[in-house]
């Protein structure tokens, strides 16, 4: 006898729209992407079944349902609808511990301030107070090199690099974590694209399982992309990244070549198409890799931390094998500041740093001196 | 050089080096001068206890789907003596005397093992370290002769950042590292981290053909990893239990244990630590979704029951009914019984949909009834809504 299962994700904030899905029961285990935006039901052999969606933060949200005969049995996931949580969710977008609690509201004073390369760009943006205290604000980015900073008096000045989308909605809050990177305030960005939120938190936080449920609709969007139908690089980066994560780097041919092209400004673009070349036998094409990972040593870091570690490795290893050469060793030594300075396990890339182009161990504090340029946020 | 475990022959292997280091000889109870700042670390107890406990977990419970059981190569330190009597059964990883984990040991122990991988590209290398860590532009792990020199700080330490890069030479195309160890200095020390940390095996421009790779850490940048004096770690612990089953998820009508599900597990568990068990959150870096070890049966996964209200406990008898409703399943035939505590029930049972009933002979409650999934990485305080 057959029933019908329905399947709905309703996402609450701090929550992605898209996840990726199984429903277990009647001896079969179904995977699919869930989006917040299409529910989406299927006859199953009446039975009881386990449905379950796999957190970027590395928790399982999971519900039980009964499927009679038919009739159509509707499980609706989220925090309000009682389904059980089974991991405690310790960061908003990776597993960066010490962001949850019940009021976020950060206890120091800070600043915020929007950079477009090395010079600091208008803040024009609204800055709110969400009911959980945390303080949010979307910025209105477009695609360029655009970077935010964030310090104060009592807190270590960072900047995270934001990614290469039209707006990007920050969320500062309170840390427990007062001794490590986030000295006591965590810095958060949320992807603009769904699917590219979704598959990079899957990427950071080590689920390549899951990310592997979500990145079709990613990697054919990209494709897309390269066909001119739609201008998406935040997209195409999060699947280049995942393509390489998953060894499938050559089922997408040439678009890394054509991506590292058209968005020369972007570091993640060219890290991309360099480590395509550098995965190859033997390397065919060398010359071109060593090329692309100057490019983007010369474009700034990277938008995500794992183009940045792939910046850096790639350097490493072209160093390594040739000590004299000049150019591969300045870009190497400029690297290294980022990753000596940077927070591994953030998705968006992010470092201690007085300016957006000068990375570091020291710890800066204090105010801005500039008059403008920068928005004291609101808190303590 | 110490193979605790050599097992020859045809195909594929796995071939594992384990490493715990707990005495660190320049630093202060190290029994060898301390010229220099310590940067606040101290002597350990869990490493080689964590290391041992490790090789004996791949000594006898490793099934991979594709590679026997080749080598382990274990380093720990003290290094105490602790062999079989004449005439015994070869000593278990636990028993046997070992070398102890300098440079010139490990990287004597890494070389070995690098050939031992690079036999037959279906080899699976297996890396484990225990120990001091600290990170800078890369996670370096700190050996028992760390410091010897306080003009080059980092001369006895290994780059295991580069090392696993470098390990695209290698013909073995899956490749498990896991460092169970610190990646957190005070900025302010971390200006005397002078000279570079060693590289074992150099990374090249060959192409990197590794199919299935993990780079696991215990804990994430610039956070602690935690240990306990006289016992394993907390992430070796939880390695290790999610190895058994809590990492595990179905593969078809099987089940397997892969990175992906094993991180997961690991996470649970680390951040379900009893007594208020600090923060520790695991990371991972890799590509592939690489099968460590396959189950032979369905994992045993703990259920624990929130009763509500808790009045209730003592008086309800609950019972787990198995609907055999996952692949492959089988309906067991004896679940065993809940144990009550003072706020709910719990139970191991094996990995299943179960129909949860819980009647109340003595009356005061109403039966109820729902169904539990009791899947990997477990059932934690699920609420059970009793009514009078």
């Amino acid at each position: 006898v057959t029933g019908r299962l329905g399947v709905a994700w309703d996402a609450g904030p701090g929550h992605e729209r898209l996840l990726a899905c199984e429903v277990i029961g009647g001896g079969r285990r179904i995977t699919r992407t869930l989006d917040a935006d299409a529910p989406y039901a299927f006859d199953v052999p009446e039975g009881t079944y386990v449905v379950r969606v796999a957190l970027p933060s590395g928790a399982f949200m999971s519900s039980v349902a009964e499927v009679a005969g038919d009739r159509e049995t509707w499980v609706v996931l989220g925090d309000s609808t009682g389904a059980v949580t089974e991991v405690p969710d310790p960061g908003a977008e990776s597993f960066t511990p010490g962001t949850g609690g019940a009021d976020r509201r950060p206890t120091r004073p800070l600043f915020a301030r929007l950079w477009l390369g090395d010079t600091p760009s208008t803040w024009s943006d609204t800055v709110e107070v969400a009911p959980d205290g945390a303080i949010t604000a979307r910025l209105s980015t477009g695609l360029g090199p655009y970077a935010l900073q964030v310090g104060g008096p009592e807190t270590a000045w960072r900047t995270v690099r934001l990614p290469p989308a039209y707006g990007v909605t920050l969320t500062v809050s309170r840390s427990e974590d007062t001794a490590g990177f986030d000295d006591g305030v965590h810095v958060g960005v949320t992807s603009a694209s769904p699917v590219a939120g979704s598959l990079l938190g899957y990427l950071a936080s080590g689920q390549l399982d899951a990310a592997q449920i979500v990145a079709p609709e990613l990697v054919r969007q990209a494709e897309e992309l390269f066909r001119g139908k739609m201008a998406n690089p935040e997209g195409a980066a999060a699947a280049g990244y995942f393509l390489l994560r998953a060894g499938q780097q050559e089922s997408v041919r040439n678009w890394p070549e054509n991506f590292a092209n058209w968005f020369d400004w972007l570091p993640d673009a060219a890290v991309i198409h360099a480590w395509q070349l550098l995965r190859r036998p033997r390397v065919p094409e060398r010359d071109v890799a060593r090329a692309r990972l100057l490019q983007a040593a010369r474009a700034g870091a990277p938008c995500y931390t794992e183009g940045l570690r792939l910046l850096f490795q790639g350097l490493q290893l072209l160093g390594n094998e040739d000590p004299d050469d000049a150019d591969v060793a300045g870009a190497l030594e400029q690297v290294r500041l980022f990753a000596a300075a940077c927070d591994w396990d953030a998705v968006h890339t992010t470092y201690w740093s007085a300016r957006p182009d000068r990375p570091g161990l020291q710890r800066h504090t204090g105010w801005p001196t500039e008059a403008d340029g920068w928005v004291r946020l609101p808190g303590a | 050089m110490t193979l605790v475990v050599d097992r020859a022959g045809d195909g594929p292997r796995v071939h594992a080096l384990v490493i715990g280091v707990g005495a660190y000889r320049h630093l202060p109870g190290g029994g060898e001068p301390v010229t220099h700042d310590t940067l606040g670390l101290r002597q350990l107890t869990g490493p080689p206890l964590s290391a041992r406990a490790v090789a004996d977990w791949l000594a006898t419970s490793l099934r991979h789907p594709r590679a026997a059981l080749g080598t382990i190569e274990l380093l720990t330190s003290p290094g105490a003596p602790d062999a079989a009597p004449d005439g015994a059964a070869p000593p278990a990883p636990s028993r046997a005397s070992v070398d102890v984990p300098t440079m010139a040991a490990v990287a004597a122990a890494f070389e070995a093992w690098y050939a031992r991988c690079d036999t037959h590209e279906d080899n699976v290398a297996v890396f484990y370290f225990c120990g001091h860590g600290v990170e800078r532009e890369s996670p370096f792990l700190l050996l028992e002769d760390f410091a010897r020199s306080p003009l080059a700080l980092l001369e006895n330490a290994l780059d295991i950042g580069q090392t696993y890069q470098g390990m695209a030479r290698c013909r073995a195309r899956e490749q498990y590292f896991f460092v169970d160890a610190c990646r957190e200095i005070p900025f302010q020390l971390l200006q005397l981290l002078s000279g570079n940390a060693r590289v074992l095996v150099t990374p090249q421009a060959v192409g990197d053909q590794r199919r299935d790779t993990a780079l696991v850490y215990a804990t994430s940048g610039g956070a602690k990893a935690y240990g306990r004096p006289g016992r394993p770690t907390r992430f070796t612990e939880a390695l290790l239990r999610a190895l058994d089953g809590l990492g595990g998820r179905l593969d078809g009508a099987g089940w397997v244990v892969d990175v992906s599900s094993l991180q997961r597990a690991v996470t649970l568990l680390l951040g379900s630590g009893a007594g208020g068990a600090p923060v520790q959150v695991p990371s991972v870096r890799g590509a592939g979704l690489g099968v460590l070890h396959t189950m032979p049966h369905a994992p045993l996964v703990p259920v624990s029951l929130a009763c509500r209200p808790a009045a209730a406990v003592q008086a309800g008898a609950p019972r787990l009914s198995p609907l055999a409703a996952l692949p492959g399943a089988v309906r067991h035939a004896a679940i065993p019984s809940l144990v009550a505590s003072a706020t709910g029930w719990s139970v191991e049972v094996p990995a299943d949909i179960y129909t949860l009933s819980v009647d109340f002979p003595g009356g005061g409650y109403a039966s109820v009834q729902k169904s539990i999934a009791a899947l990997p990485p477990g059932v934690y305080d699920e609420p059970v809504e009793v009514q009078p």
